[in-house]
Order: C-alpha cells, then structure tokens, then sequence
C-alpha cells in the first residue's frame, strides 16, 4: 500500500501537489489513481470527477442536485463521450494531461512576444479556421437542438480542417467549445439541454493549427428574443468595436475597460470583472491580461506583433459571478443574462487587424 | 491646486484602491505643504496601522510599459524612474493619478544644490558621491532613457518627451524614488508604495516599521502556492520523505538503511490516512447535502503593512526609520545629514594606498641596502596585493556574503594590481538593490521587515541595469572606479586594509609560506588579532616578551603597516584646503543656509574621523 500512495500528486488539473488520499468511491470501485491532495481540491472537482465513477445513471438529469444554481438554467446530464480527435492532427501539450505546461512556465511574466512576420501567417491561418468553425456552429443554432449538438458540429468541423479544438482537455475541459445559455457568462459546457425560443446564446470556438490557437466568439439570438435581450447583445458587440477602434501601438492594455464599461453602463448594463482578454499565440492564454473593466491596472501596451483577445462580458445585472459545481460555468450570481463577443487581434504598425 | 485638495484626492485614491488604514487612530496632514502622518489618539505598540495591498503598489512590473521594460532588459532604479515619469506622463488616465498628484516635485538632494553649496562639499566623501550620481544620472539618461524614445514613438510621443521626459525631470524623479521607495518583495522589488511613503522618516526613535512576506513567487509574486514552484521543482512544502528526493549521491546510504525507513513511512502514512480522510461525497450527495458552497476561504491577502514598534502619544507625528546610515547615504538619498553620525567614515582608494605602499618599500629596500627598480617594487607589491584579493573571503569571511561577491576579484584573472574589480563590487555606491532578496529565502511564512533603504545604495540614483545586461556588456559598462577602503568613525581602518597592508609588509620567508598554504596566513591573522586585543599593560608585555619570535615579527611589520596607514590618512586630509575641523564648526554656528549647513556637517564629521585616525596611528 505505501508504495502505492507515495510520490502521488494531486489530479486536480490546477494543482500539482503532492497527494496521498483517495477517492473513497473510486476505492470500492476498484478505480486506481484517484489522488487528491486535500478534501478542498477533492470538492472542489467532484463534479467532474464522478464522471469517472460506474455509471448507474444514464438518463438525462441534473448533476448537481443540491446545489442552489442562481438562475432558471440547469445543467442536463449525462455528457456525451469524449470527442476523437484523428491521429494526424497536432495537438498542444495539455491533450493528454490536461495540463498546459507550456503555458504554466510564462504565467505571470509580463512579457508579451511580439510575433515574426511567419507567425503571424499562421495566426492568419488559424484565425480564419476558427471564423470557419464558428459559422458552422452558429449556423446550427435553433430552438430545439441541443449544446452537445452544436460541440458535435463545431467538433467536426474543427478537425475537418486539420485543426484540434483548443479546448478539448484544456485544465480537463470536456468538450471541444464552449456555449453559454442566458446567465452563463462563458465557459458553459454543451449538454443535453435543448436550447429554447428567447434564449441567448454564445458559441466560444477556439482551434489549434499548426501550433497556434485562434480564438472566437459571438452571442446568437435563438428564435425571437425579447428587447432588453437583443439590446443586451447590441452592447456587448458595440462595446468589443468601440474597444477594437481604439487600438493601436503606443496604446495600454488597461485602457480598453474604461471604453467598454462606459459604453455598458450607458446602456444600463454591467460589465464582468473576473475574465479577461489575454494574449494568444503559439499559448492558448497568456500575456497580456486584458480586464474590460475601467480602472483596472493591467500590464503592458501594444506593439506591433502583439496577438491577443479583446471579449467583453456585458451583463444585465450584476457582474458578479459565480461557478457551478463543475468548476468550469460562471454564471451572474443574480441569474441574469449576459453576452459576450470576442474577436483575435494583431496589432499593426499603425492599428490593429482582425484576425478572425 | 491647494494643497488640501490634493490630499483629498490622494485620501480618495487610498479607499478607491483598497488601501486599509486605522482612521479612528492616524491621520494624514500637510504641515507646510510636506504630508505626515499623526496620531490622533494614543496608540499601543504592535497594531498594523496600514495594510497597503501589494495590487496598488507602483513598480516596473506594474506600470503600463511594464511589457517594454521586459523586452529592453531594463531593471533597477532607472526602470522605476522611469514607470513613475511614465504614469506621470499620463496625466489623469494614469491608475496612479491620485497617488502621483500628492507626491512632492522633488527631493532637495545635493545633485540640485547650486555651484557654491556643493563647492563647500570639496574632499568630502559626498564630493566623490555627487559627481557619480551625476554621471549615473546622466549615463542612464543617454544609455538608457533616451534611446527608447527613439525606438518607441508611439509610446513616447514628441509632445510628451518634451513636457515630461526631459533630464531635469528625469533627475527630480530618480530622487524621489530613491528616497520613497520600498524594497517591496522578490517580484516587484524596489517599488513605490502608496502610503507608506507618507510617513517621515528619522533614525533611531522611530514609530513604525515596514512589513511585507518578501519571500513570494519572483516569476508571479504569488504569495502562496503557484505553478512556478511546482515547475520547477521547489516544492518545500513536500513534507514526504518518499524516494522523490533521493538523489544519487544519497543513494548508498538509504540502501543500507532500507529496512528502517519503510516502517518509518508506513506509520507515517497510517497516522495521516487516519487523521484525514476524504469525505464520502457520493453519499453525501445522496443524502441531499450542499457541500459545494460551504468552503470559500478568502485566500491570504497579500499587503505591505505598517506596524507600530512602539506605542505613540495623541497628536505626535509617527514617524519611519532610515535605518543605518553615514551622512553620504542620508545626504545623497534623502537629502539631509546629522552631526557626528557615528556611521560615517573616510576613505582612502586603493591607488593612494598603492603609492604609499611603494613609497615605504622602496624606503625599507633602500634602508637594507637593496637595490631594487621603480618597477620591480611595484610588481613586488602587486604580487601580494592579488594574493589578498584572491583569498580575501577566506580572510574576513563575509556575513552577509551576498552584497559583497567574491567573484568579482577572483575570476577576472587579469594580471594587473589594482584593477581589480569595476568599483562596483565594493563601493558603496553601487551595491544592487535586490541583493538582499536572496537572504530571506529561509524562513518561510514570516514577515520580514524591510527598512526604508536599499541596503546600502549610496547614491541617489540606484545604478543597477539588470544582471542579466552587466554579464553582456561588461566591457563597456562602469568607469573604472578604484576601490575604497574605509577610515571608520572610531579613527581605524577597515580590517580588510591592515591585513591587506600586513601581506604586503611580511618578509619573503613569511610570505612564501602563505603561498603554500593559506593556513598559515589565517593563523598569522589569529595571532595577530590576540596579540591586538592585549592591553598594554606592562605585566603583559613582559609575558609576551618571553615568546620573542613572533613578536618581533608583527612588530617589524606592524610598524610599517601603521606607518602605511598614517601616511594614508595625512595624504587623506590634503584633499580638504584645511584639515582641521575647528574652522568649520565655527561656519556652521553661523551658517543659516541649511544646505550649506549640511555641507559643512559631513565636513566636520569626516576631519574629525581622520584627527582620530592621527591618533590612532601616529605612535
């Protein structure tokens, strides 16, 4: 038993310690592996973990059934399978571990590559699949079908074009993109719940091809709307071009949230403080850290070369979040809707283009 | 702008950035236009009276450019000049605006004094200290400063480098830092820290100290547990014993012991496993249980705090301290001094020592009868000089080891006497100001004080490009600057110099042995510090008298090496047009210019160092 338990860390994807105890449940199953450094990190990835239990059941239910979600949105289990993803296709270092070493290693360095004129072919490249995926997800959105259908569609399409879907296995994430229903800020995980008349919702595509990512997102109107909802994805998407209009060399990353948050609250919303835009390259996140926020301290200013995410979350209430079991959803803690857009930018030696 | 609504505006930006202060006990105040901290009620010993969140702190990692200092390889005090000239430069749009509208436009250093005031610094330690801050100013001006304009005009606009970029400015805000900011922790370093700053500062008596867990991630600045330390490998918090820390070496040893350690480990794990189980959360979930939302432990705030080390009476003003220093640090930092500092002292560089050196060896020779050239002495001392420097370490074993690296005379292996080194190995001037941070990394989880100083940076401008930029440019950095040896307040050398002087003076016998072995020139040291601390009374002298042989040796040698050292402090004095320090002392009564004033302090303390210094070695 000792040899078994030393030397262990723990499988909670953003941790790393070293562990010694185990799943309780994953011992009378009989499932090896299952080490967690503490009881925090083994609750605070129960909702994923227990996916590795037996499964008893099969039919469409809420996983978390005790926990107080903020809204009417429920999450619908079980998910489907992990997506394949084909043998030729490059993957980045978290495919199999989940863990972005890559990444880990430059976190918190406020250094911000500014990119070769080859790297960026490739950046135009990726960004251009990752508008492709996009459309094709998007085109599918209608009352009626599913998320885990619309991360079906956007899977197939991703790796249609030779590209892997940079969020499959990233810090563990399930699926290959992410959609967020109403309160769902982002990072919402496609599901079994069909999407119904009046709801909001974002379609996060993100690819990796050739060894850089691209990264896209837009908030869709399924069926009729109502006013405040449809202004609500206005603003968000007025608020990303107002904060792209502006951008240039010689400009600070911590400049953009002043614009974005005027314009939101000009139109009686909210903007979200806990997620950013960040620098995108050959790392899926990294420097810079880009708050939408006014009055934030973010580090750096643009230069020519610089590749990032500009993605404002716009809220029609509160811009406080929270996280559903699954340590991945962030929800508006009052249940309100939100919406988002999200272009990947380069910055030219006179402005900013595009990329996706 | 009145000056209190500047505070106002500075008070605003305190709560708007979180920054926690006891307002039922301080209150800031500007007493004739200069802001101070007060108490407005008694105050007991240990209470935190400000908790600054190290998210508000300014420094090269944080400003806006902060991504530019990165890709130039710019570090030390010029980048933080240079984040602060920045943010200035940003007027209102600045995070920093309410902090930076309340700083003062400068600090009243000698750089600024006019001709006549800094003329009366003349032979003084300042006078050397002055024109090296000049040039240091000036130097990082055009290596530095300038040339990013060039490279980066959209960041640095014409209209902006005009209005806030000037060197006048740059001067004035590279004073300002040097005398207000924080050594803050391993990430950020010297950094600006909005409020502490605002308490005065005096030496000795003070009310507050600074506290800040300096022991954070350098890559991050994570307070606690980050991806670095798991990166890369230092995970001090692993209290396993397991066989992830055998290393090769140790291999052996375990191996025999095996048997031992395994039971040692299973009763470890048992103990744990028992103590600390998880939680059946799959029953627990059953059973109807929320346990999702019953943990959210605030994680550790990470805050510069200032902490009453003494109790403090209603209405006092609180104040810092400056730690330690010689007048030239306070003068040329924060731009003041006190009389009979007992941190001062005089030097003498090493060329002056050198010339006496040769000059008293070639006396000795000739005494002996000789026959020795001008070139053959200066080699003959030039040997044993490099034999000192080559073992100095060994000799006078460095405490604090770090702020004086060894490696700066031994590798160089360039054959000349007294080239040795850049100058800024051993001056004061140029001590690196995150030396320091390598001496906390024992003692994890405890706060750590840090004093309002940089250990030691003399200058007012911190010189300090970087390591990584000295290894590359070696050859073109620093001027050479000979290397100071110190005349201490007591009237003694430095114990480095005597030693020094005493291989230069030891005969050839002596010396070769030394060379075999260093042993034996360590014991010849032992022996010479007893033979030191013996009083000189008479009884004793005869007892000593009985081992003749080594007496007679340090005495010969003793002799020459005082009289090195005598000549060196005459030598010394010429620099002053009057040696004597009673002329002064009657200027300074009647001096109202306080400028001049201090002026005339560090010329008063620094005679009066070397009027002992005759004492001590004229006999």
């Amino acid at each position: 038993m000792s040899s078994d338990v030393a030397g262990q860390t723990c499988i909670s994807p953003d941790c790393g310690k070293p562990a010694k105890l185990q799943c309780p449940t994953c011992l009378k199953q009989g499932i090896s592996g299952s080490f967690f450094c503490s009881q925090e990190c083994f609750k605070s990835n129960w909702a994923t973990h227990k996916t590795k239990h037996k499964a008893k059941e099969v039919a469409p239910h809420d996983p978390f059934k005790n926990y107080r979600y903020t809204g009417a949105l429920r999450a619908r289990y079980p998910l489907s399978p992990k997506r394949h993803v084909p043998e030729n296709i490059q993957r980045p270092d978290y495919s199999e571990t989940g863990i972005p070493v890559s990444e880990q290693r430059v976190r918190g360095s406020s250094v911000i590559r500014s990119l070769s004129p080859e790297e960026i072919v490739k950046m135009r490249k990726v960004c251009q699949i990752t508008r492709e995926v996009l459309d094709a997800g998007a085109a599918a959105v209608r009352p009626g079908i599913t998320t885990d259908e619309i991360d079906r569609i956007v899977h197939e399409a991703t790796i249609e074009r030779g590209a892997y879907p940079s969020p499959l296995n990233y810090y563990n994430f399930p699926k290959s993109c992410c959609t967020s229903v109403n309160e769902v800020i982002c990072h919402g995980i496609p599901d079994q719940r069909p999407l119904k008349e009046g709801d909001i919702v974002n379609l996060d595509i993100s690819c990796f091809f050739e060894g850089y990512h691209g990264d896209l997102n837009a908030t869709y109107l399924v069926g009729d709307v109502d006013e405040k909802g449809r202004k609500l994805v206005d603003t968000a998407r007025e608020c990303l071009q107002k904060a792209i209009d502006m951008a240039k060399p010689g400009v600070r990353y911590r400049d953009f949230g002043k614009v974005i948050e005027d314009h939101a609250k000009q139109n009686g919303f909210s903007v979200v403080r806990t997620f950013c835009g960040h620098g995108i390259n050959d790392l899926f996140h990294g420097a810079p850290n880009v708050p939408h926020y006014a009055n934030n301290k973010a580090i750096g200013v643009l230069k020519p070369g610089h590749t990032f995410t500009i993605e404002p979350m716009i809220c029609e209430g509160t811009w406080r979040d929270e996280l559903w079991p699954d340590n991945w959803t962030a929800v508006t803690v009052d249940g309100r809707r939100s919406a988002q857009f999200e272009h990947t930018l380069l910055v030219t030696d006179d402005g900013i283009e595009i990329l996706t | 702008m009145p000056a209190q609504s500047k505070l106002d505006i500075l008070l605003k930006w305190f709560d708007d950035n979180d920054i926690e202060w006891t307002k039922d006990l301080i209150q800031v105040k500007d007493v004739k236009n200069s802001l101070g901290v007060f108490a407005k009620t008694n105050i007991e010993e240990g209470l935190p009276v400000v908790k600054i969140p190290k998210l508000c702190v300014l420094s090269p990692k944080t400003t806006g450019i902060a991504n530019v200092f990165e890709d130039e390889h710019i570090e030390g005090g010029c980048s933080l000049a240079l984040a602060v000239m920045y943010e200035i430069a940003q007027g209102e749009d600045s995070p920093w605006y309410g902090y930076l509208q309340a700083l003062p436009f400068k600090e009243d250093l000698p750089v600024f004094w006019s001709e006549d005031e800094q003329a009366l610094l003349q032979g003084t330690e300042m006078e050397e200290a002055l024109k090296h801050d000049k040039d240091d100013l000036r130097d990082d001006y055009d290596n530095i400063v300038k040339p990013l304009f060039e490279k980066y005009p959209y960041i640095f606009p014409k209209d902006h480098v005009e209005k806030h970029y000037d060197f006048d400015s740059f001067c004035k805000i590279s004073t300002l830092v040097s005398s207000r900011a924080f050594e803050v922790d391993a990430y950020h370093e010297n950094a600006m820290v909005p409020f502490a700053d605002i308490f005065n500062h005096r030496s000795g008596d003070e009310h507050v100290h600074f506290e800040t867990d300096f022991d954070v991630c350098d890559a991050c600045g994570a307070l606690e547990y980050c991806e670095h330390r798991f990166l890369n490998g230092d995970e001090s918090d692993d209290e396993d014993d397991g066989w992830d820390d055998v290393d090769e070496d140790a291999e052996e040893d375990i191996e025999e012991s095996e048997g031992e350690e395994d039971e040692e480990e299973e009763e470890d794990d048992d103990g744990e496993e028992s103590d600390q189980e998880l939680q059946d959360l799959e029953t627990l979930e059953k059973e109807g249980v929320d346990f999702y939302s019953d943990d959210n432990e605030e994680p550790e705030k990470d805050t510069c705090d200032l902490v009453m080390d003494r109790s403090a009476k209603k209405g006092e003003e609180l104040f810092n301290t400056y730690g330690e220093h010689p007048n030239v640090v306070l003068l040329s930092k924060y731009g003041f001094c006190e009389e009979n500092n007992a941190n001062d002292f005089v030097t003498v560089d090493e060329d002056m020592v050198i010339d006496n050196c040769v000059d008293l060896l070639t006396k000795v020779l000739k005494e002996k009868g000789i026959k020795a050239t001008e070139e053959e002495v200066i080699n003959y001392v030039r040997m044993r000089w490099e034999f000192f420097i080559m073992n100095e370490s060994t000799f006078i074993p460095d405490e604090d080891s770090e702020d004086m690296p060894e490696d700066g005379h031994e590798g160089d292996g360039c054959g000349c006497g007294h080239d040795h080194g850049s100058g800024d190995e051993h001056g004061e001037s140029h001590d690196h100001g995150h030396s320091h941070g390598h001496d906390h990394g024992h003692d994890h989880g405890h706060d750590h004080e840090h004093d309002h100083e940089h250990e030691g940076g003399e200058g007012c401008c911190d010189h300090d490009h970087g390591d990584e930029e000295e290894e590359e440019d070696d050859e073109e950095e620093e001027p050479y600057r000979p290397r100071p040896y110190r005349l201490l307040h007591d009237g003694t050398f430095e114990d480095s110099l005597k030693l020094l002087l005493h291989i230069v003076f030891v005969d050839e016998q002596m010396f070769s042995k030394f060379l075999e072995n260093i042993e034996m020139a360590m014991g010849y040291f032992a022996e010479l510090a007893d033979s030191e601390q013996k009083p000189k009374s008479p009884a004793k002298k005869n007892k000593k008298s009985n081992k003749k042989k080594p007496v007679d040796i340090f005495a010969n040698v003793k002799r020459n090496v005082n009289q090195v050292l005598q000549q060196l402090v005459l030598s010394r004095q010429k620099a002053y047009s009057e040696p004597k320090a009673d002329g002064d002392v009657k200027k300074l009564k009647a001096e109202t210019n306080q400028r001049k004033r201090y002026a005339l302090m560090c010329r008063i303390s620094e005679k009066q160092i070397l009027e002992r210094g005759l004492v001590s070695y004229s006999s």
